[in-house]
């Protein structure tokens, strides 16, 4: 560790002083304006040596983790099962698949958004996906955030209004000055609904709304009465039979029958009423009005970095931890066994349910709750590598030439230990999206408006009527895992392939 | 060996103690608790006599200000008036003598409410425990048997199913697909048993005979004073002999009591088809593979070989030989039973409504019921605690060759 620390001094150095400065202020916001709070001194005292332990202990602990990882991947062993990964097809394009579509989730802000990327107003082109801009300043009324959607149908009347100005020659002056600026327009993404943005102005009914591109059957949900112009007088059984040719509407009670007779497209509907057009909303929206497309999008980046978070994390306390043990042995050893074997003794799903219920946790709440719950798993696989490796040759090679404990720890076993770390990582992902999933559905999972596929798997539950709230979902997870999975079975395929040698 | 399993059940306590000290402290000091929601309810009340009364006394305390006495007797209801680690050291002498304390949202003994949940749970989750293994030994065994061949890569699609879709996900579509609501309707919409049998359900013709309870004399109506004139009474209660045979008649409409007990068996049968399901295809996949994987691994050792050399029959080196020896793992998995049923009842019985166990502690975490929540979480780990020994137990008597010291 030593080693290390020397070794890397410069860069941890430079790490590590914002990243102090950076902890003591996030945990003492008043400490920049009173200093700290006398009540608390205790605690403060406390969280101020933990601070100092983590950056001076913890950092060059992680960089020699990340050393032995760099060697691993770096090792021609690595290289080879890399190759037999890649000629599994299943799982090495699963994995580009994945790979590649969790990056482009990560651009999902200029795909799928209902904010505008650039607005042009009075020759003026503002970037405004990130910014926030009130309406106001775009020649709207209001001071909120625009409904850019709004504003570019707004926008392409008043052009064409004032190009019939120019033509008739009643320009005003503003007009005139348009000939230098250049008509108005505004850029949406290419879906442009967000995920929590409620479109219940902008969509006839109540929600949940059924995808538009959906027609028949599925749009019931669309027809309410007052959106149609319906009949004066209810149409007899004759008039069922032969001027619309449905005998199978006689007898009908009157809801129902106008029900019928909307989907099938009978009635007009009431001026200033407009349905969505055919591909708008691609799942439909939830039961406040959202986008579900969008929500399933984003649900899946949440989805992904959330799993993939708690996984380093379990990883690297696991790491860490079974490398100790195994190396050390003694006292040590059986001393922290123990705790291991309490600590997994808890009934999982139902203490990380109190911890959340109890302190409705943020995204790296819900991370760190989870991963005070899940990082044992780990550590008995790396104690049993470090038991077989320490006795290894190799070992007393580098101990007889002098190498420091934390070198021979991370220089020399662990990248020799790294496999069943890389083999199980796939399917600990799998479980992390399953505990997320879990805890959204039950509602102690990530906090309200934030894209879940749990949530709308809840609201499916309330809803099951609406198969589109629970079908989306349900596939979309569905699918990452079957992925997830494809690449885990390669990867112990190519990792920790177990020869089954058979007499017939 | 003996003495392994005594500091097994020695180190129970220390274990017991962590896992119930850190969720009492969490419950203890995370805003929100039962005092401040009873603080939150009285001073609604208040706001709305308040408006009722249009603002009269001036000697009363003033809207939403409670006094501090009364703050005071509220912690002492909710037992907040201490610090946390005497009540804590209370709590867990009171669970040692099997008190859990009394529920605030059901004003019962929590020991009550869990002794009436648990066996709903028990039920529904043994059967699905047992059910997948039924199902994933054979299916591990034939799939080892025939390694790659086509049935393999066949039932293998399956088992990336099982990976992939979570049981109570499973649960859900199913109950949109087949509840009724939008396309079949085969299957109850959860619950255990039927609340209410129409005529012309399906379980209509399993009535049994009954009558209505105004049709009881005098005399025997004063003995079952919690009978309505409108109630009906079927064949099982004692009141029924006393009803005229001429008014006796086939119930047409009914609950799940009024079934004969083949009728209430296919009507639980009937609700438990989904949640079952469910709980199978959550153990499915790492259950197959587990058997697969353990089969194949004794195959090649040297045993079976030697098995072969003999010149046994490929049946009997399979099933008498390797079987036997690869049965360990799953046999060792019984221990875990309990915990792992109890850990899928979250979840699945949030999906199909059945009060039980896992339902119970959802709801009082909803609810903020500390009590039941700390009751659920002392029975939960407990079973887990044993679990492990079971199943380490188990291993040494299945295995004769693990000795623990």
């Amino acid at each position: 560790m030593k080693e290390t620390y020397e070794n890397n001094q410069k860069l941890i150095n430079t790490i590590a002083l914002p990243l102090f400065w950076a902890a003591i202020y996030a945990m003492f916001p008043a400490l920049g304006e009173k200093g700290i709070n006398p009540d608390y001194s205790i605690e403060a005292a406390i969280s101020f040596g933990l601070a100092i332990g983590a950056v001076i202990y913890l950092l060059p602990l992680l960089i020699a983790v990340l050393g032995s990882f760099g060697m691993f991947f770096a090792s021609p062993i690595f290289k080879r099962r890399w190759r037999k990964f890649q000629s599994l097809k299943r799982g090495y394009y699963a994995f580009i698949l994945i790979i590649s579509l969790f990056f482009l989730s990560f651009f999902a802000e200029f795909l799928i958004n209902g904010k505008a990327l650039f607005v042009k107003y009075q020759g003026k082109i503002h970037f405004t996906l990130f910014s926030f801009e009130s309406a106001r300043s775009f020649g709207l009324k209001g001071y909120g955030v625009p409904n850019y959607r709004m504003m570019k149908q707004v926008y392409q009347t008043r052009n064409s209004e004032r190009a019939e100005r120019l033509k008739n020659g009643t320009a005003t002056e503003e007009d005139l000055k348009y000939k230098d600026w250049g008509d108005d327009w505004v850029m949406l993404p290419i879906y442009p609904y967000g995920p929590v943005e409620s479109l219940l102005d902008e969509l006839p009914c109540r929600p949940p709304h059924p995808p538009t591109w959906l027609t028949g059957r599925w749009r019931q949900a669309f027809f309410e009465e007052s959106l149609f112009v319906l009949p004066e007088k209810q149409p007899t059984d004759e008039e069922l039979k032969t001027k619309y040719n449905r005998p199978d509407w006689v007898g009908l009670d009157i809801a129902k029958l106008y029900r019928e007779m909307a989907v099938a497209g009978l009635f007009e509907l009431k001026p200033g009423v407009k349905m969505p057009g055919t591909f708008q909303h691609l799942l439909g929206t939830d039961d406040r009005g959202r986008d579900v497309f969008a929500r399933m999008v984003y649900g899946f980046r949440t989805s992904l970095s959330f799993a993939l978070v708690v996984s380093c994390f379990c990883y690297a306390i696991g790491i860490t931890i079974g490398a100790l043990l195994g190396y050390y042995g003694g006292t040590f050893d059986i001393v922290m066994q123990r705790f291991v074997e309490i600590w997994s003794a808890m009934p999982f799903l139902y203490t990380v349910m109190i911890f959340a219920a109890i302190m409705i946790p943020n995204f790296w709440m819900l991370v760190g709750i989870l991963v005070m719950f899940k990082w044992m798993g780990m550590t008995y696989y790396i104690r049993a590598e470090f038991l077989r490796e320490k006795s290894k040759d190799y070992v007393a090679a580098a101990r007889a030439i002098g190498c420091t404990d934390g070198a021979i720890i991370f220089r020399h076993i662990l990248p020799n230990a790294l496999t069943p770390v890389i083999s199980f990582a796939p399917f600990a992902v799998v479980a992390d999206i399953g505990s997320l999933v879990s805890l959204d559905f039950l509602g102690f999972g990530l906090p309200a408006p934030t894209p879940s596929w749990g949530e709308l798997l809840g609201q499916g539950l309330a809803n099951l009527t609406k198969p589109w709230l629970i079908l989306s979902p349900t596939l979309a997870m569905f699918c990452t895992l079957l992925l997830v999975s494809f690449i885990g079975e390669a990867i112990r395929e190519a990792f920790d392939p177990k020869q089954y040698s058979r007499l017939r | 060996m003996y003495s392994y399993f005594i500091r097994r059940f020695l180190l129970m306590i220390p274990t017991f103690i962590g896992i119930t000290f850190l969720c009492f402290t969490v419950t203890r000091f995370v805003p929100g608790g039962p005092v401040e929601q009873a603080v939150l309810r009285y001073q609604q009340a208040m706001s709305q006599t308040g408006e009722g009364g249009g603002g009269s006394s001036s000697s009363q305390t003033t809207q939403g200000q409670i006094s501090e006495e009364m703050m005071q007797r509220l912690k002492e209801i909710y037992g907040f008036d201490k610090p946390f680690y005497v009540a804590y050291i209370q709590w867990l002498w009171r669970v040692c003598h099997l008190d859990l304390g009394v529920s605030d949202t059901h004003s019962r003994p929590v020991w009550d409410l869990i002794k009436e949940k648990f066996p709903v749970s028990i039920i529904f989750g043994l059967t699905g425990f047992l059910l997948s293994y039924t199902i994933c030994i054979p299916l591990g065994v034939w799939k080892a048997v025939k390694h790659s061949s086509s049935f393999d890569t066949a039932s293998s699609i399956f088992v990336f199913i099982g990976y992939s879709i979570p049981g109570w996900t499973a649960g859900v579509l199913l109950l949109m697909l087949l509840g009724g609501n939008a396309y079949f309707d085969l299957v109850p919409l959860g619950g255990k048993e039927s609340a209410a049998i129409q005529p012309g359900s399906y379980f209509s013709q399993y009535l049994q005979q009954g009558g209505v309870a105004a049709d009881l004399p005098e005399a025997v109506r004063k003995e079952y004073p919690k009978l309505k004139d409108t109630d009906t009474i079927n064949s099982n209660h004692p009141a029924y002999q006393h009803i005229p045979a001429e008014k006796r008649a086939q119930l047409t409409t009914g609950k799940h009591d009024d079934l004969t007990w083949f009728g209430r068996f296919l009507d639980t049968a009937w609700h438990m088809i989904l949640p079952v399901f469910c709980y199978v295809l959550g153990l499915f996949a790492s259950h197959t593979v587990l058997m697969k994987n353990s089969l194949m691994e004794n195959l090649g050792q040297d045993y079976v070989r030697t098995a072969f050399a003999k010149g046994l029959s490929e049946n009997v080196v399979i099933f008498k030989h390797a079987l036997r020896n690869s049965l360990i793992p799953i046999a060792t998995g019984l221990g875990h039973m309990l915990s792992i049923i109890l850990a899928g009842s979250y979840l699945i019985e949030k999906v199909f409504n059945i009060h039980g166990f896992g339902l119970l502690g959802y709801e009082s975490l909803i609810a903020r019921d500390y009590p039941v929540t700390l009751g659920i979480l002392v029975i939960g780990s407990m079973l887990k605690l044993f679990g492990n020994i079971v199943s380490d137990f188990l291993y040494c008597i299945i295995d004769p060759r693990i000795r623990f010291s």
